[in-house]
């Protein structure tokens, strides 16, 4: 009898010693239903790792989710750990937590991110987070309607002047002179890549602007290359008419666009198609050059956040080789953690008949996109406006751009 | 009450206090509204008012910068663009979905075959989800397949307007879907109104010889004025507050074509962190329509008969 009571007591007591050792921290992140798997996949290897660390998550969807967050952030009670994009714009107000005493004190091995992603996430030299993938944009293209045009597949020598020859074949129209068919489609925000291709730049330090560079001949040239495809060539749909005709995905799975540029998250989508189909990377620039995307979100812990030691063991797992391996292997995104296990997980992760290895040789080619604190309300009041007008033909490049650029120039003086 | 002075003083003195029990149920009745609008309207507008003197961003303290965001608003180009937009839209709006409602409603308020069929599928855009609607809507305003083009290509336009995407169509584009969305609303308010108009007056001037035409201009409007005015005061409310539109149409474009007052509010309070700025041009907007409403009740009397 005394037994059972001692042995109850300690178990009690036991059972309380690790409630009260147990820590909750809170973790927020955005997703379709579709990319939520390994986020809890993570959770769950987290937790067998580390029982003493509880994490609760916060899940909303990308149309609400910035506001929710940010409204938590004015209330101080941010989650622990967030997934963010535009750092700098909440490293600037101080809602984040350095990390740099937390990285040399575990010797974090920071340097397996590539460099370009680690730049976003730092702020004045000092480091706010991790990027979790590389937004590798590539060339899709569907090797049914190539063939029924008898157009060669796109190589890793195509230039521009190669990609719209393509487009132009690959594009049908009805007798009223609509397009039904369209050879490429494109995505509205990424116009930096076709500036940078063409030697061009829209301002002069992505993360430190002082000057708007879109006004050069390399720009306007790149913009006016895009424009014509949409307006002369009708090989692409204006990025108005996608609202109706569907997104780069849903005109590629569908056959009715024979290229789309996009993103590695597509590839479950596409792996479901009835016709044959493949990856090339983004064509060069007339002279040559390539470019692609850096840019991706990543994780960030909050400056409010009240258990920092457990935050941190939780970034450091989240953003370290084994749970950056857990993302790798879902194949939805080109891993920001640079090591040979990572790469590797992605590149054997299905669809794989897929040339997956033009993702990681392309995101070698990465360039920033402007992320400064003030660059969003740039982009969104003067450049996206300005740039509707050249993508609709109200204007051309030359007659715009000097517009746009005067505007910019203005803000970014302030 | 007249009655009340003759009754002996008890039955008067019972009564008051029954009066001022029914004030404290009223105040009771009152009360889960009342604490709802001070909650939710009454504090957060004037916390908006000390917010638009301050630079907040959401996220770092507020520091106080007097009338810096009302100034800045008057040099602000893009506001000036939102302004004028909006203008356009009210205007725009207003008038033509209160007398397309009001023809609606009179030809509804005939006894009419499928009289119920209708009413209801001119009151269904007012319930359906506005995400729902501008979908269709988008479709229907496609350069290339749409079937207003396919119409105006029927009609014999060459070349019918790139609706969305041209500079000069997206707003009236928008403006036309809004009006057809409205439409219900303002409907069954007229609908009302005119089961309101009684029939014996109808009845004498039909008497009196007056015809259909007379007796609807001499009439129904006149009856039907409280009504017009109500449907007015609530639509340009109603009008200046657009939003929803814009976002899920156009994104405010293209070129800011169709930017609003609220949508620029959106975006500059939740994108741009310019919470104090935001709030400047939300109080803007509510001295608008604070001016605009005062003006139309100012001239009611000239033109609404009560009664």
């Amino acid at each position: 009898m005394s037994r059972i009571r001692i042995l109850l007591a300690i178990a009690a007591f036991v059972a309380i010693a690790s409630a009260t050792a147990q820590t909750t921290i809170t973790w927020s992140f955005w997703g379709d239903p579709g990319e939520l798997p390994p986020n809890y996949e993570v959770i769950k290897a987290f937790e067998a790792a580390h029982p003493d660390i509880k994490i609760k998550t916060e899940h909303y969807p990308w149309s609400s989710y910035f506001d929710k967050i940010q409204t938590e952030m004015a209330g101080g009670t941010a989650p622990d750990v967030m997934f963010l994009n535009q750092i700098p714009s909440y490293a600037s107000r101080g809602v984040l937590e350095p990390l740099d005493s937390y990285i040399a004190q575990d010797n974090f091995p920071v340097k397996n991110f590539y460099s370009d992603l680690m730049q976003i996430f730092s702020y004045n030299g000092k480091v706010y987070g991790f990027p979790r993938d590389n937004d590798t944009t590539v060339l899709y293209y569907n090797k049914d309607l190539f063939d029924a045009a008898g157009v060669a597949y796109p190589t890793d020598q195509w230039k521009w002047s190669d990609l719209e020859a393509a487009a132009k074949k690959l594009t049908k129209q009805d007798a009223q002179g609509r397009t039904v068919q369209y050879g490429l489609a494109l995505e509205k925000n990424k116009y930096p890549l076709w500036v940078y291709q063409n030697g061009g730049s829209v301002v002069d330090n992505p993360l430190h602007a002082t000057k708007f560079l879109m006004d050069q001949p390399a720009a306007v040239q790149a913009i006016q290359f895009v424009a014509n495809m949409i307006l002369k060539d009708k090989s692409v749909p204006s990025f108005d008419a996608m609202q109706q005709l569907g997104s780069t995905t849903e005109l590629f799975s569908t056959g009715r666009v024979a290229m789309v540029m996009t993103n590695a998250a597509r590839l479950p989508t596409f792996a479901k198609v009835d016709f044959k189909w493949d990856v090339a990377p983004l064509p060069m620039g007339p002279t040559g050059i390539r470019a692609n995307t850096a840019g991706g979100a990543g994780y960030v812990m909050s400056s409010t956040s009240k258990h920092k030691a457990a935050a941190w063991t939780f970034l450091k797992f989240l953003s370290g080789p084994q749970g950056q391996a857990i993302f790798a292997k879902t194949g939805l995104a080109v891993p920001a953690y640079n090591s040979p296990e990572t790469t590797q997980a992605f590149v054997n992760a299905p669809p794989t008949n897929v040339n997956r290895q033009v993702f990681i040789s392309e995101t070698a080619n990465g360039r920033l996109f402007p992320v400064f604190p003030g660059w969003s309300e740039i982009e969104g009041t003067i450049v996206s406006p300005g740039l509707d007008l050249v993508w609709n033909g109200e204007k051309t490049a030359a007659e715009e751009l000097p517009i746009i650029a005067k505007q910019a120039q203005a803000k970014l003086s302030q | 009450m007249s009655a009340q002075t003759s009754s002996p003083p008890r039955r008067r003195r019972a009564q008051r206090r029954l009066a001022r029990g029914e004030v404290w149920a009223a105040y009771g009745f009152l009360l889960p509204n009342l604490i709802g609008f001070l909650i939710f309207t009454f504090v957060p507008v004037f916390a908006a008012l000390i917010i638009s003197l301050t630079n907040w961003d959401l996220l770092q303290p507020a520091k106080w910068v007097g009338i810096r965001n009302y100034l800045q608003l008057m040099q602000d180009p893009l506001f000036g663009q939102v302004l004028r937009n909006t203008a356009i839209y009210v205007v725009g709006t207003v008038p033509v979905q209160m007398t397309l409602a009001l023809l609606v409603a009179l030809a509804l308020n005939q006894n009419l075959p499928g009289k119920l069929f209708f009413r209801t599928a001119f009151f269904m855009p007012v319930v359906a989800s506005t995400v729902a609607v501008a979908l269709v809507w988008r479709w229907i305003f496609n350069a290339d397949f749409g079937l207003l083009n396919e119409a105006l290509y029927a009609l014999g336009v060459k070349q019918p307007p790139h609706w969305l995407s041209s500079t000069h169509w997206a707003l009236p584009a928008i403006m036309i879907m809004s009006v057809w969305q409205q439409i219900g609303y303002s409907m069954v308010l007229f609908l009302a109104g005119l089961q309101g108009v009684p029939a014996h007056l109808h009845e004498a001037a039909r008497i009196d010889g007056a015809g259909p035409v007379q007796r609807f201009f001499f009439i129904t409007i006149p009856m039907l004025t409280p009504t017009t005015f109500f449907v007015m005061v609530i639509s340009v409310i109603n009008s200046f507050q657009v939003f929803d539109q814009a976002l899920i149409m156009t994104e405010g474009g293209p070129a800011n074509a169709t930017n609003t007052i609220v949508f620029h509010i959106y975006r500059n309070a939740f994108q741009y962190f310019h919470m104090g700025y935001a709030a400047a041009m939300a109080w803007v907007l509510f001295g608008i329509i604070f001016v605009v409403t005062l003006v139309q009740f100012r001239y009611q009397q000239r033109w609404v008969h009560y009664g």
